[in-house]
């Protein structure tokens, strides 16, 4: 089954191509670069996500959590516990013993990134 | 800020239709205040709006946390990083270093990033679990009590808010009270979510829930967290060589760095049942002094001078130089030299009253002076008669060297004794008091008084 991230509304960007819906009644702990709104770009972050050794499974077995970075940014999904393996996605601090192979990651350009995968 | 009671209130709000969310974070949608010692720790400042206190989104990814972290957030006392000393400041790394990767960690100490992400994980709440916005609150666990730091927030990250508050002294709760506040919160957060509609998810995360519970219950557990997986599997052999000292083991344990081989070990329980093992005739043992009351609300550092200003009454000297052999001598405390690359001093003080000081044979005159003193002050700092054990050092539990140190530097050179003396007497007082530069500067930056009498 494929997985998807789920790109919450108010954790994309805000600015030249804002769609003017970002107003959320929640308050959120990050929000995402524009750049970041990239499908493609999405994709392979998925693709490569590394599984927390620490982040346990979900209700249906599946990793909790995953991280990947990218210019700057570390990225954490976070499986929704659906049955459609769904992972909210967003930036997060690297907390995880991933924490080195992360800044090495978030020092890579995401044409870098996109380059790799094709 | 250094008591308190923490408080964490829920009250339960109408998810948005509009908001993408999954049917737990749609369940558990709630407005969160969570307060310490009356500051609302979630004061938040958003854009446009007035300051409020509360947060508000889903609850379900914090209760995940929680429960995913309830041992090790209650009882995991050794850190990858040097409690003495971040960033040349005492401190404990928060959600606005961990975002930078930690810059102020030094990577000569802290070698291994991933052990201090995996420690973030384990201390800071929410984080690797849940997207809603919370102040970086961290919870460090030393035996009985939990520190509460409270630090600034990531803001690398773009928060939708801004939190007004935070703390550079940490507070410290027991470790009863966090678990009943947490433990409350989780439970409100299930039955919100049950309420409505959730079930599935509910369910899942109750089964972890009662688990987690159960485990954090469990003594082996608790040990295994606290001192770590090596000192763990020995435990019980050491408590049936050691019996009612190995309470005298344990502290140590609890300050000295996480032991992973066996000669360390082998170090550590000989250190205590060197002193365990030694018989005392009656009036040999530890000389008992009188007890000092101290403020619980004070911070360490003022219990500490409190202790050591009631400890010199009780000897006669108020002002004048200690000599520690003799001081050691008058209260039938030992000390012998060790090599000792993890601590400076520890000390050990058995059920039988006896009790011994250990230092590390490299530390030059002063430094040792100091370590000892500070021993001292750790064993004057337990204010019971029951065995003891402690060590000084870098990964020392944090509040009770605040204390340390604070007695050492006014059991060697006393607020008094500076009365009347010129900041050109430096050189003087610390040949005289036997104390570093380093230690009376300290000193006289944490006495008032003393610095204006340096001035004068």
């Amino acid at each position: 089954m494929t997985l998807s991230i789920r790109c919450k509304v108010y954790h994309r960007a805000r600015g030249a191509h804002d769609p003017g819906v970002l107003r959320s009644s929640a308050d959120r702990k990050s929000r995402c670069p524009g750049w970041a709104s990239d499908e493609a770009l999405q994709r392979r972050l998925l693709d490569e996500a590394l599984d927390d050794p620490d982040g346990g499974v979900d209700s249906f077995g599946r990793p909790k959590r995953k991280w990947n970075a990218v210019g700057g940014v570390v990225f954490l999904a976070v499986s929704t516990n659906e049955e459609q393996p769904h992972y909210n996605c967003y930036p997060e601090c690297p907390a995880t013993t991933l924490a080195d192979e992360l800044e090495r990651r978030a020092q890579r350009s995401k044409d870098e990134l996109l380059e790799e995968a094709s | 800020m250094t008591t308190g009671a923490l408080r964490f209130e829920l009250e339960a709000s109408k998810a948005p239709m509009d908001e993408d969310l999954s049917e737990a974070e749609r369940a558990t949608f709630a407005r969160l205040q969570i307060s310490l010692a009356g500051t609302p720790l979630t004061r938040v400042v958003s854009t446009g709006g007035e300051p409020r206190d509360w947060v508000r989104g889903p609850m379900s990814g914090l209760a995940e946390w929680i429960v995913e972290q309830w041992v090790w957030l209650l009882w995991e006392a050794h850190t990858p990083f040097p409690k003495s000393l971040l960033g040349g400041k005492r401190a404990i790394p928060g959600l606005h270093d961990a975002s930078r990767f930690w810059p102020d960690v030094d990577a000569q100490t802290v070698r291994d990033r991933g052990a201090l992400g995996r420690w973030q994980l384990r201390h800071t709440l929410g984080v690797g679990a849940s997207d809603l916005a919370l102040p970086s609150i961290s919870f460090l666990p030393e035996d009985r009590m939990i520190g509460v730091f409270v630090a600034e927030q990531a803001a690398a990250l773009d928060p939708t808010v801004d939190f007004v508050a935070y703390e550079q002294e940490p507070a410290w709760l027991g470790a009863d009270d966090l678990r009943e506040v947490l433990a409350n919160f989780t439970r409100d957060v299930l039955e919100l979510a049950t309420e409505n509609g959730a079930v599935r998810w509910s369910n899942w995360l109750g089964e972890l829930w009662a688990a987690q519970q159960a485990k954090e219950a469990d003594p082996r557990e608790r040990t295994r967290a606290a001192l770590g997986e090596f000192a763990a599997a020995r435990w019980d052999e050491a408590s049936a060589t050691l019996g009612p000292d190995a309470e005298a083991l344990r502290g140590l344990l609890l300050d000295a760095p996480t032991i992973e081989d066996e000669a360390a070990w082998s170090n550590y329980v000989a250190s205590v049942h060197r002193v365990s093992a030694r018989q005392m005739g009656a009036d040999a043992g530890l000389r008992a002094l009188a007890p000092v009351s101290l403020a619980s609300g004070s911070a360490p550092f003022r219990q500490g001078q409190q202790m050591a200003a009631s400890f010199r009454e009780e000897l006669g000297n108020r002002d004048r130089p200690i000599d520690l052999r003799q001081t050691f001598e008058q209260i039938r405390l030992e000390w012998q030299a060790v090599d000792a690359p993890a601590f400076r001093s520890a000390v050990v003080r058995s059920q039988s009253g006896a009790g011994c000081v250990y230092f590390d044979r490299e530390l030059g005159v002063a430094p040792r002076r100091f370590a000892l003193a500070a021993a001292l002050g750790r064993l004057l700092g337990a204010r019971s008669d029951r065995p003891f054990g402690a060590a000084h050092g870098a990964s020392s539990r944090y509040r009770e060297s605040q204390r340390a140190n604070a007695f050492a530097a006014e059991l060697l050179l006393p607020a008094a004794a500076l009365r009347g003396r010129g900041e050109s007497d430096l050189d003087v007082l610390c040949d005289d008091f036997g104390i570093s530069r380093s230690a009376a500067s300290w000193q006289i930056k944490n006495r008032g008084g003393a610095r204006d009498a340096l001035r004068g």
